[in-house]
């Protein structure tokens, strides 16, 4: 237990109190990563990059900020370019 | 019978030049039609580069149909893309009619935007090339 606090209860306030602060910021949420597109094309290989990363994996909807049926849209999508080898599966650019 | 809507993407050999790939698409067509396909539309995308080697080949010659048919065309379809040694990839998609429409809209969206982004492009080069002109000068 941290010396500086007499009671559990007071270092529990603390530790709230310093977990309030570092959430000051708001988690920053984009709008509308889709832009007004309302289908997930497959063929769409420029609006599919936007969502992988350099190595070509699917970025998480945590980064996406898509909805969850949007997300599984996507990864549906991405599998089928991968299939048609419109997508790379992997990019090994790093030596 | 009760007719699905399908979206057939085929990768043919890359190595056939675009007339030598002719008589394999007709085939294929030809294979759709016998198992009660009826094709509405065919898009031809042509050569492309492929985003990783498939049997150590680099392009491949693309094409995608529309097509309407009963669900039994689709593992008649299936046996014979795999005994067809040119065609190194196959992709068939059954489609709602609801989802069909949303795909046609999106297509025509994201078509709409190449051709905006290419003549964006063009515009650029052609004032990039003017520029050169005026550098001279």
């Amino acid at each position: 237990m941290n010396p500086r606090f007499n009671n559990r209860r007071d270092q529990n306030n603390a530790d709230a109190a310093l977990r309030q602060q570092k959430r000051a910021e708001p988690p920053r949420r984009r709008r509308n990563p889709l832009k007004g597109i309302e289908y997930i094309d497959y063929t769409n290989t420029k609006l599919l990059l936007r969502f992988t990363n350099d190595q070509g994996k699917i970025l998480p909807k945590r980064i996406t900020g898509l909805t969850a049926t949007q997300q599984r849209a996507l990864t549906r999508a991405v599998k089928y370019a991968r299939h048609l080898a419109l997508l790379p599966f992997v990019t090994d650019d790093a030596r | 019978m009760n007719n699905n809507h399908y979206e057939i993407t085929v990768i043919y050999n890359g190595i056939l030049e675009d007339d030598q790939v002719k008589p394999y698409v007709d085939q294929t067509v030809e294979m759709i039609a016998r198992h009660g396909g009826t094709i509405k539309s065919t898009d031809v995308w042509g050569r492309r580069r492929l985003a990783y080697p498939i049997d150590k080949k680099n392009n491949g010659y693309y094409i995608q149909f529309t097509v309407e048919a009963p669900g039994d065309m689709v593992h008649h379809l299936e046996r014979f893309f795999h005994i067809e040694e040119n065609v190194m990839r196959h992709l068939i998609l059954q489609f709602s009619e609801r989802d069909l429409k949303r795909r046609e809209e999106a297509k025509e969206k994201h078509a709409a935007a190449a051709a905006a982004e290419a003549a964006a492009r063009a515009a650029e080069e052609a004032a990039a090339a003017s520029n050169d002109v005026d550098d001279e000068d």
